[in-house]
């Protein structure tokens, strides 16, 4: 598990800021007209695309699939989840940021616990 | 040599160290430290040499063949070529068709590089090809992952960061297999993204 401060830092940031970026887009997007279906499949690749550029340009300062692959996975988490609460009802700007940026923490936290478990698992070959 | 990938990498050569030159090498310095440290006495061939990020690493008084397709890249490279303390030479080579005789290498080093080869399989049985019979094939490689979410989102990915970069979903633990190599072991750095690779021909 990553424990140098500047790392852990820069994943917390990268990931809590790119998902209140991506709910606060989405909560202006999306709103209860949508089907709830539909919404969830266009907020995922909302924030799929919205996190790429972030994505890449934080990759360059705090790593790069170590950056990459959670910080899409969080635009991808926090657009399905504030499209589908938009679609349930009214969601406000501000509450679109807190749940994108609830999303990118829940993200963080999840690859760091998947990071744990997939390294001590046997890989492909062994010695 | 494939020019469509000279190209590709001749226009990243530029501001390569831009996205790759500071959190990516401060991030993995810890796991290139000891990866690097497994240079051996013998010849050994590295690719692909790039801006020369890894040089730093390599161990002093090592004799070391370097390559890359893009001579750009090796440009850039050149000043932390030149501060490498041992013997370093460098070719602008396709790794698809290199002109090194059979049996030429002890050890084979890649970083980051089987990402971006066009046809990997191809590749790696060029490197078995140079690499004396037992010779060690050491790759620190990041690699398409097989748990979903990560797995879709790296082969949604891929079609765009292929057009700049790297492909972000490559099997190359299994492409290493298909290229003849022995498999010795294979160790996870971040996830089952980023990993070590160690082979013999």
């Amino acid at each position: 598990m990553e424990t140098r401060p500047y790392f852990v830092f820069g994943d917390l940031l990268a990931n809590a800021a790119t998902g209140g970026f991506v709910g606060l887009v989405s909560s202006l997007v999306f709103g209860p007209a949508w089907n709830m279906m539909v919404a969830m499949f266009v907020g995922m690749a909302i924030g799929m695309v919205l996190s790429g550029p972030p994505a890449f340009g934080l990759g360059a300062l705090f790593g790069a699939m170590e950056v990459m692959v959670p910080v899409m996975t969080t635009g991808m988490v926090a657009g399905m989840v504030v499209s589908m609460s938009a679609a349930m009802g009214e969601v406000t700007v501000a509450e679109g940021l807190r749940m994108g940026v609830l999303s990118g923490v829940g993200v963080m936290v999840a690859t760091y616990v998947a990071n744990a478990v997939i390294k001590q698992r046997t890989p492909k070959w062994t010695s | 040599m494939d020019i469509v990938t000279k190209k590709k990498w001749d226009r990243a050569a530029a501001n390569f160290d831009l996205m790759a030159g500071y959190g990516p090498e401060k991030r993995w310095a810890p796991f290139k430290e000891r990866f690097f440290a497994q240079m051996g006495e013998g010849r050994i061939l590295f690719l692909a040499v790039g801006t020369g990020l890894d040089v730093p690493f390599f161990p002093a008084r090592r004799n070391i063949v370097g390559i890359d397709i893009s001579d750009k890249m090796i440009e850039v490279a050149r000043p932390r070529l030149d501060k490498y303390e041992g013997d370093i030479e460098t070719h602008a080579m396709d790794v698809h068709d290199m002109s090194f005789e059979d049996g030429s290498f002890d050890q084979v080093f890649t970083s980051c590089t089987f990402c971006s080869v066009p046809n990997p399989v191809q590749g790696l049985a060029q490197l078995r090809r140079v690499l004396k019979p037992g010779g060690d094939l050491h790759m620190f490689e990041h690699t398409g992952s097989r748990y979903y979410p990560f797995k879709l989102m790296m082969n949604l990915m891929t079609p765009l960061s292929r057009r700049f970069g790297p492909d972000m979903n490559r099997d190359t633990v299994s492409n290493v297999e298909a290229a003849g190599f022995a498999p010795v072991r294979v160790e996870h750095v971040y996830l089952d993204v980023v990993k070590t690779i160690h082979a013999t021909a």
